[in-house]
């Protein structure tokens, strides 16, 4: 048995249900060459209870470079 | 044979290991900002403005765990020593970027906003998983 952290309603506090009980829904919502971003779900009865994200950088998004500059 | 002309190679990995900025000895934290928020490295510090909040967040973010800046052939790189994680939280409003900042000196210098895509948290984990450390792919990189 798993528990799973959830939040029933926006103001309620984050308790713990059983796997079993919810519906778990997982994807890639996002991929760039820069980093991929998969977020499992739990659902109970059409409300979203439960969101992670993982975030995977895949490599900097920018460089400082000076390859291509020239002293003027 | 023909002069070359460029940035000095040690020069670069100073430029990330030199006093008042050294990553190797610099105590880093990561704060997370809202998907509406205007964050980006024209902020030179930290800045609550715009700054996620929610179940489990505290204000200023969570401690990065520390890397070692190095060379990769004529590429000085850097790259936090583990991931990010944001542990069982809820975010009030969808998020969308981290901002690593100094956390030893007064100035809480901004050193690198990273955006990811709008994104809901609840009751859940918001893990940033760093890339491999080198002069191709580093986090943080002098080219």
């Amino acid at each position: 048995m798993a528990l799973i952290n959830v939040q029933l309603s926006p103001d309620s506090d984050i308790t713990q249900m059983d796997e079993s009980l919810l519906e778990k829904r997982e994807y890639t919502a996002e991929e760039t060459d820069v980093f991929r971003r998969d977020m499992t779900e739990y659902w109970l009865d059409g409300r979203l209870v439960h969101s992670s994200a993982d975030i995977k950088i895949k490599k900097a998004p920018f460089v400082i470079g000076a390859e291509h500059g020239a002293l003027k | 044979m023909a002069n070359t002309q460029g940035i000095g190679y040690q020069w670069k990995l100073e430029c990330l290991t030199s006093a008042g900025g050294n990553l190797n000895s610099t105590s880093l934290k990561a704060a997370v900002y809202l998907a509406s928020a205007t964050t980006g490295p024209s902020n030179a510090s930290y800045t609550s403005t715009g700054e996620a909040s929610g179940t489990n967040y505290t204000a200023g973010g969570v401690a990065v765990t520390g890397g070692t800046a190095a060379l990769d052939g004529s590429v000085a790189h850097y790259t936090p020593g583990a991931s990010i994680t944001f542990t069982n939280v809820t975010f009030s409003s969808a998020v969308d970027a981290i901002m690593i900042y100094d956390d030893t000196h007064a100035s809480d210098r901004n050193v690198g906003v990273f955006t990811f895509g709008s994104t809901t948290i609840t009751a859940g984990n918001l893990t940033l998983t760093m890339p491999t450390d080198n002069g191709t792919t580093g986090l943080i990189r002098l080219n």
